[in-house]
């Protein structure tokens, strides 16, 4: 069952997303900055041989955060222009892309040992999950024109 | 896994509240929640195996894994060479040896080993009860491996407490097949096998700034590296200060065109000849250290940097000095070790050749040579790692364009007489297997070879031929008179090398009588013979080399002998050979071995009987 959101709620939805999707491209572009700067520097921690993985995973949290930034940015643009568009379901999902993926990348390069990543890597795959689901839903809710 | 469900469960819990109207809400937060379970499905790895020396970054040594981001191209050249490999933790592909069940007889009973995609277990007669004459058998796990080009050894846990013990055979990699370590070194049948231990022989070589720490009270170790394997500190010393300047990218940037920055750190190449040719003979030569005591606990780490003068930390050996002044010797003889005019014999350790060569000892500034000029650790190929103007002659045309002609080499363009190493840096020394080229770089001389038994060049292609041909030779195409009282010889010297020489002697010359340089010069004709008498030989690297050689020259098939096989299995495998090969004609390359195309057998065996005895131990 799905329930058709009201005009405001829609509009709050947009603005949510936007909010949260440009203030999440700021924090991973800063992350981005951070990982240059810790190229310029470097710092054995990010760049021996030995910290391989954690270099990687930290790389791919700045580059999967960045991304699925713009994707929210892109959502709430989207809600905003098709507002039937809107579902809460396509809201939470692209939400929790946006916390899993890039936290379970960084968090796992973080505890990373040898060639394996630390154990909240694992948020990635539910966070990989929600954000095929969010993006099928917004694609189902464009094409049933709601 | 489980640090990861709350969160994964908190992001659930928030989509099922947000979305809770939607089709698909619980079931997304369900699976969000769950995912972190996939975590069960996660192959654990095996640890690493107990034993593993402490391996950290000391002092001012950081380990190669800190060089990689500012020296990607040499890190990754030295990642592919055999330096890098020398000693690895035995486990997953480390571990040459093949996936399944292996056995081995070896002194002391059999070894049963059994591989697995991660490790290596081994059943094994118990070295330490051996020692005491009693056969125990234990069950141990390889901790370290030694070697990843020619053969690889196995280290074990041993009997006192950080000990590691060599395991009592070896994989070799090109043979693929299990050698007992007795076996695989040129020592008499009868000598008994040796605990060999890791932290107090191979360690300093084979790993980077190597510390035994042995505690002489306890009778333990605690012995510690910077890096298994030859990585980059053992040759540009410790890279802590050279690190910490750069970190800086200003200090980078300033220092990219500047070649007289201050860098912390040392390049073999802007060393001196001497000074980088030491580097390399820290390894490449035999040597002893000056304060045994020191050595027992910091290794050469408190008393040799490179760029430094070996002469501080240790004494590079000489024939007759094999003692050091505090009363320690080797365990080997100058006789297995040298020739007798002083030449090292034992491969892999250059710098004692080399630094008996004119053109290193008398050498000055660019017209000395050192091993840079032909070796480079940064360029393509692994094996011998030589500098592409090495191998065409190049270098030494640098200094001695003249001869660096056909009218001086008086051989054919092309030919292995034309190369200036086949004259100059003859294979005279031995390790695996195989005769290795000296790094003494003279010039073939009779008179050396009747006063020393050591080869002269010619001869080791030429090898049909006699010392008096070779005399007749030099003085005829360059000059070269001989003072030597030769006498008429009626046998090849390298024939004579191979049937009445020692132990160094006859396999030096089983390798060479049927080299591609030698089939070249000589043909294939008359070897066989002679090889197949060394099928019997007391010590089984001589047979290895010859039943190769004749394998590679078509007189034997490759499964019809076995140099590991009982004594009687292996004398009627040359008798046979020489029976077969004396009822045929061949060509007469030596008159009394051959006359009228026949074998003269008794005067083979005559030559055999006169074989010289002396135990002789290359244990490379």
């Amino acid at each position: 069952m799905t329930t058709e959101p009201r005009d405001d709620e829609q509009d709050g939805l947009a603005r949510r997303h936007l909010v949260i999707g440009f203030a999440a491209l700021a924090l991973f572009v800063l992350l981005g900055a951070l990982l240059e700067a810790l190229h310029a520097f470097k710092v054995d921690a990010y760049l021996n041989v030995a910290h391989e993985t954690r270099r990687l995973m930290l790389r791919l949290a700045h580059a999967h955060g960045t991304l699925i930034a713009l994707v929210n940015v892109a959502y709430g643009l989207t809600a905003r222009a098709y507002p039937r568009a809107g579902s809460k379901l396509a809201s939470s999902a692209l939400l929790a892309a946006l916390a899993l993926v890039p936290v379970g990348f960084g968090l796992g390069g973080v505890g990373a040992s040898g060639g394996d990543p630390g154990a909240l890597v694992l948020l990635v795959p539910g966070g990989a999950l929600a954000l095929v689901v969010g993006l099928l839903a917004i694609a189902r809710d464009l094409a049933r024109g709601r | 896994m489980w640090l990861a469900l709350p969160f994964a469960l908190l992001a659930a819990w928030a989509v099922a509240r947000h979305a809770r109207d939607e089709r698909g809400g619980y079931a997304l937060a369900i699976a969000i929640g769950a995912a972190p379970l996939l975590g069960l499905l996660i192959p654990l790895d095996e640890p690493p195996p107990s034993g593993v020396p402490e391996t950290t970054g000391r002092g001012l040594f950081i380990g190669s894994g800190a060089c990689k981001s500012c020296h990607p191209a040499e890190h990754a050249s030295w990642d592919a060479s055999f330096h890098q490999s020398m000693t690895q933790v035995a486990r997953g592909d480390a571990i040459a040896l093949p996936l399944g069940h292996h056995e081995l007889d070896v002194a002391g009973g059999r070894v049963s080993i059994e591989r697995t995609k991660e490790k290596l277990v081994i059943r094994m007669p118990d070295p330490e009860a051996l020692a005491s004459g009693e056969v125990r058998t234990i069950e141990t796990e390889a901790v370290l491996t030694t070697g990843s080009h020619h053969y690889q050894a196995y280290w074990v846990k041993g009997a006192r407490e950080g000990e590691l013990r060599a395991a009592p055979f070896v994989w070799h990699i090109e043979l693929q097949r299990l050698i007992p370590r007795h076996d695989v070194f040129l020592q008499p049948a009868d000598t008994p096998d040796k605990l060999v231990r890791w932290n107090s022989n191979c360690l300093v070589c084979h790993a980077t700034a190597a510390e035994p720490r042995h505690d002489r009270d306890r009778d333990a170790f605690d012995t510690r590296t910077v890096e298994l394997g030859i990585a980059c500190e053992a040759c540009h010393g410790p890279g802590g200060p050279h690190a910490d300047r750069f970190r800086d990218p200003f200090a980078r940037y300033a220092a990219r065109d500047d070649q007289h920055a201050k860098t912390d750190i040392v390049n073999p190449e802007k060393l001196s000849k001497a000074r980088s040719t030491e580097l390399c003979g820290q390894c490449h030569s035999y040597a002893m250290p000056r304060d045994e005591e020191l050595w027992w606990s910091r290794g050469f780490t408190s008393t040799f940097t490179p760029g430094a003068s070996l002469d501080e930390s240790r004494f590079v050996i000489e024939r007759g000095t094999l003692e050091t002044p505090s009363g320690v010797s080797l365990e080997a003889e100058s006789d297995s070790l040298f020739w007798a005019d002083g030449t090292i014999r034992v491969g892999g350790r250059e710098l004692n050749g080399l630094s008996l060569a004119a053109c290193f000892a008398r050498g000055e500034g660019e017209r000395k040579i050192g091993c840079v000029d032909c070796h480079e650790l940064h360029g393509g190929a692994p094996d011998d790692q030589l500098k592409p103007e090495a191998k065409t002659g190049e270098v030494c045309g640098s200094c001695h364009a003249e001869q660096a002609t056909t009218k001086h080499t008086r051989h054919a363009e092309g030919s292995v007489g034309n190369d200036c190493y086949g004259c100059h840096m003859p294979r005279i020394s031995y390790a695996l297997y195989r005769a290795q080229r000296s790094h003494r770089i003279d010039s073939p001389s009779v008179d050396v070879a009747f006063g020393t038994g050591r080869p002269p060049a010619c001869n080791l292609c030429h090898v049909d031929r006699t010392l008096a041909w070779t005399a007749r030779e030099l003085e005829r195409g360059w000059g070269r008179t001989t003072t030597a009282p030769l006498e008429p010889e009626d046998l090849a010297f390298v024939v004579k090398m191979a049937l009445s020489g020692d132990a160094a002697s006859r396999v030096i010359a089983a390798s060479e009588l049927v080299s591609p340089e030698a089939r070249a010069a000589a043909g294939l004709d008359f070897q066989a013979p002679i090889l197949a008498q060394l099928l019997a030989d007391p010590y089984a690297a001589v047979r290895q080399v010859a039943g190769r050689g004749l394998v590679a020259s078509g007189a034997l098939s490759p499964g019809d002998y076995d140099f590991l096989a009982e004594p009687r299995t292996r004398a009627a495998v040359r008798d046979a050979l020489v029976l077969r090969w004396g009822d045929a004609r061949h060509r007469s390359a030596s008159e009394v071995l051959h006359p009228n195309g026949q074998l003269d057998y008794a005067r083979l065996q005559q030559e055999v009987a006169r074989r010289d005895d002396r135990p002789i131990l290359i244990a490379e």
